[in-house]
């Protein structure tokens, strides 16, 4: 075949193409690395500069040197994308942190007034790729922009998961309460979500939680319910109370335990008993929710239950009743009984939490 | 024609069409990571993983650490680790049976004490000789176990670990800050996911301090250099490809995060193999795709770990045979997957892929390096078409290197400078003059050796962290 070819013709072209590709690509590679170098330094001083002219700002002497400093300001950022972003970045920072004090915060305001980041990030939310949308959503819920509020909620329905998810998000910060309902509920039939996507957006929430938590349960499923009630639990909110317990009776073993969390959470006396009965649950994710949540409560009848599931078949079941036994076990009578216990795993467990000083750390 | 002679006549057209047909594949990913690199930096600005730092709701994770012998790097790794940027994780170094100063070093660093401790045991291992911990570092725990190989160490500290993830690393690694939230996101990113792989860059030469790159200065050594630049090639050509098809059938045993319950599920990782790392992925990829089961295992390459590369021929020579040696294992005992359609993609292009071009390669190059001087020294090839073969074999090695640094680039890492990025590619050219040759044949070796050092590990010199 390759008689039809002249060898000779055939290599040199050959060579002459891999060469000509090799040399295209070092100078390609060549343009790539100095860009990003001259890239990196200039938005790398340009990060400095602004740190700089802000601190000008907020420690100018009178309104006339801030005014022109914000000028000046002005002038440094101008169109620049990057640096408008830095600018922003900086100027919420210092909007949202302890050290600065109400002067130096309206200061920061002055500039966001004058030099207007959030026309930039509308510009970008409208004309942007959907990645820069993503972000220009987060940033116009950051400065609470009303304005934009429809747009947003158009985009959390877009089929691009990054775009929809920061809407929703942005949503979750405005407080969309409606919009942020029917998004909870789509992710009934989109498992490819983490649940952990819920929780952060009930944990950005800025509206009422109990009303968002209730429309939600209305018409969603157990995987959601048990998802929101998750995210409940930390609020301790007693207006669910009802829900929780209706929870302990379902057939599913994760909404159960969800339940079960938030009961212990609340901490009420009245729902021991409740509790006690779910630590002898067949399930054993529902016997170690329970035992866990018990480390609230305080009682003998508690301690009994608890010393009882140091001798669970579940480590898991186990692990948690030694937590939940050091912890509220504060003159170790009932410890002692496990320690000197029959059960070697109920001992090995109980020492361990004892060890690993449980009983003090600030975590549990 | 004698059979000799007809022999090298058909082994020549044999090497021309196996070198364009892994040419093209080369290119393939090369163009598919390429496009996957742009997208993954286009997609940043949506990138939230960093708000995910101070929230309750990130998974928890397990940081395990075996340790085998490593006095020098131990202790300054476990102080780097415990900075990591992540709201809870415990951190589990496994000593597996070291007979240098690994343990007594991290007992006296930390103060550490004998504790009585209860343990899932999910995962059968060696015997843990004990549990050491001081409530000065409560999310430090400190195994000491018999020596049982990496495997079994991992095994170790998954039985001994609390959280739904662990991370893999090796204890002469260093991550950066934020390389476990990276990997972790992706997680959350999709429920599917059960294992995520981080890039490994080579440190030699580079500062890194409390887990954050400083500096990077260009190794003495080639081999260290040579090195850098194969890393970028096969992590960020190949890896990245066969991650967007979701058959990528190795996470580096230094950094990948993974789902427990899943590799438990799976049986954990198997100790009869000095390939662990391989052989955790490709046995995922088994179990669940028999279960017909979805999941996801995801590279990352802005999720960087730094690891000390050898720092000469006669370590990388032990490195090479072991990787070898570890991926012929792997890929024999998942024979039954070779274009097997219920295996997917994995199956069908994935594993055949490996065989025929990384495990196979070897051998074939190596029997090229005799046989086609060998047709010229016969007449059988003529010099032009030596010529064109060597120019093939060559080029190729140095658009697939070139390939590697302008995907570094693409990443927008800023680790290196445009000289020292420049200076490099003298390397990525002088590689296939040697370096390529002698690793091919440390492969080769490690086939024929496959028998005997199935289960040896063998021993790497290593030196601690620049500051």
């Amino acid at each position: 075949m390759f008689d039809l070819f002249n060898p000779k013709v055939v290599t040199i072209l050959a060579i002459g193409i891999c060469l000509l590709v090799i040399v295209l690509q070092y100078i390609w590679l060549s343009v790539l690395a100095y860009r990003q170098e001259a890239h990196i330094r200039k938005y790398d001083n340009a990060a400095i500069k602004i740190d700089e002219k802000l601190e000008l700002i907020l420690f100018a002497p009178t309104l006339a040197s801030m005014n022109s400093e914000i000028e000046a300001l002005g002038k440094f950022v101008g169109k620049d994308p990057i640096k408008m972003d830095t600018l922003s970045t900086r100027t919420l920072a210092l909007l949202t942190s302890d050290q600065s004090d109400s002067r130096q915060k309206a200061a920061v305001v002055a500039v966001n007034d004058r030099l207007k980041p959030l026309d930039f990030y509308i510009k970008m939310l409208r004309n942007g790729d959907s990645y820069e949308k993503a972000y220009a959503c987060r940033k116009a819920a950051v400065y609470y922009a009303e304005s934009e509020l429809p747009t947003i909620r158009k985009l959390s329905k877009s089929k691009n998961r990054e775009l929809a998810y920061n809407a929703a998000m942005a949503l979750s910060i405005f407080g969309d309460e409606e919009t942020l309902v029917e998004i909870i509920q789509s992710y009934e039939q989109n498992y490819d979500y983490s649940y952990r996507i819920i929780l952060e957006l009930m944990s950005f929430y800025t509206g009422n939680l109990v009303s968002l938590a209730s429309k939600v349960f209305q018409n969603c499923d157990e995987y959601i319910k048990t998802i929101v009630i998750k995210g409940l639990s930390d609020y301790m909110l007693s207006e669910f109370e009802t829900a929780y317990l209706q929870g302990l009776m379902s057939k599913n073993p994760n909404l159960k335990a969800a339940c079960i969390r938030a009961l212990g959470k609340i901490g009420k006396p009245e729902y021991e008993h409740k509790l006690i009965v779910a630590a002898h649950d067949i399930n054993w994710v529902v016997r170690s929710a329970a035992v866990k949540a018990l480390k609230k409560m305080n009682s003998d009848r508690v301690k009994k239950t608890l010393v009882e599931a140091t001798r669970d078949t579940e480590w898991w079941v186990r692990y948690n009743a030694a937590k939940s036994l050091v912890r509220i076990d504060s003159d170790l009578t009932y410890v002692e009984s496990v320690l000197e216990g029959y059960d070697k795993y109920g001992s090995d467990a109980v020492k361990y939490v004892l060890y690993r000083g449980y009983s003090m750390s600030a975590a549990n | 024609m004698s059979l000799i002679r007809l022999l090298i006549y058909y082994f020549n057209w044999f090497c021309m069409g196996y070198t364009l047909l892994l040419s093209f594949l080369y290119v393939l990913q090369l163009m598919v990571s390429y496009i996957r690199i742009r997208h993954n930096y286009k997609r940043k600005p949506a990138d939230d993983y960093m708000d995910y730092v101070d929230s309750d709701n990130l998974p928890p994770i397990s940081l395990l650490v075996p340790a085998h012998n490593e006095q020098e790097n131990i202790v300054g790794n476990i102080q780097a680790l415990m900075k990591t940027d992540y709201p809870e994780f415990e951190l589990i170094i496994i000593n597996d049976g070291s007979t240098d100063q690994t343990h007594e070093r991290v007992i006296q660093a930390f103060e550490l004490y004998k504790i009585e401790y209860t343990i899932k045991v999910s995962i059968p291992t060696k015997h843990i000789r004990g549990v050491y911990y001081n409530v000065k570092y409560p999310n430090l725990i400190y195994v000491d176990k018999e020596n049982g190989g990496k495997s079994d160490a991992l095994n170790a500290g998954i039985n001994m670990s609390v959280y739904p993830l662990f991370v893999c690393l090796d204890a002469d690694s260093r991550i950066e800050r934020d390389a476990v939230l990276r990997l972790a996101a992706e997680f959350i990113r999709d429920s599917k996911t059960v294992v995520a792989g981080g890039l490994v860059r080579i440190a030699n030469g580079s500062v890194i301090q409390d887990g954050e790159w400083k500096s990077f200065k260009i190794p003495e050594k080639a081999v260290e250099r040579f090195q850098i630049v194969e890393y970028f090639r096969t992590f960020l050509a190949g890896r990245v490809s066969w991650g967007m098809t979701n058959s990528l059938l190795i996470v580096s045993g230094a950094f990948g995060v993974f789902r427990k319950q899943t590799v438990i599920d799976c049986g954990g990782y198997r100790t009869n193999t000095i390939g662990e790392d391989m052989e955790v992925v490709v046995n995922i990829h088994e179990k669940l795709r028999e279960a017909k089961q979805k999941y996801r295992i995801v590279f990352c390459e802005d999720a960087v770990c730094w690891t000390q590369g050898p720092m000469s021929m006669k370590d990388l020579r032990s490195q090479r045979r072991r990787w070898q040696i570890g991926m012929m294992d792997s890929l024999i005992r998942h024979k039954k997957m070779i274009f097997n359609p219920k295996y997917g993609c994995t199956g069908m292009f994935s594993i055949p892929y490996n065989w025929l071009f990384e495990l196979l390669g070897a051998p074939i190059e190596a029997f090229g390096y005799i046989i086609i001087p060998l047709s010229l020294f016969l007449g059988e090839l003529s010099i032009y078409y030596f010529l064109l073969y060597f120019t093939l074999a060559v080029s190729l090695g140095i658009i697939l290197s070139f390939g590697g640094l302008i995907l570094e680039q693409k990443t927008r890492s800023g680790r290196m400078s445009a000289k020292q990025c420049l200076r490099l590619t003298r390397y990525a050219i002088l590689e296939n003059f040697g370096y390529r040759q002698c690793i091919t044949l440390f492969r080769v070796e490690g086939m024929l050796k496959y028998r005997s050092l199935r289960e040896s590990w063998g021993r790497i010199a290593r030196k601690e962290f620049n500051r």
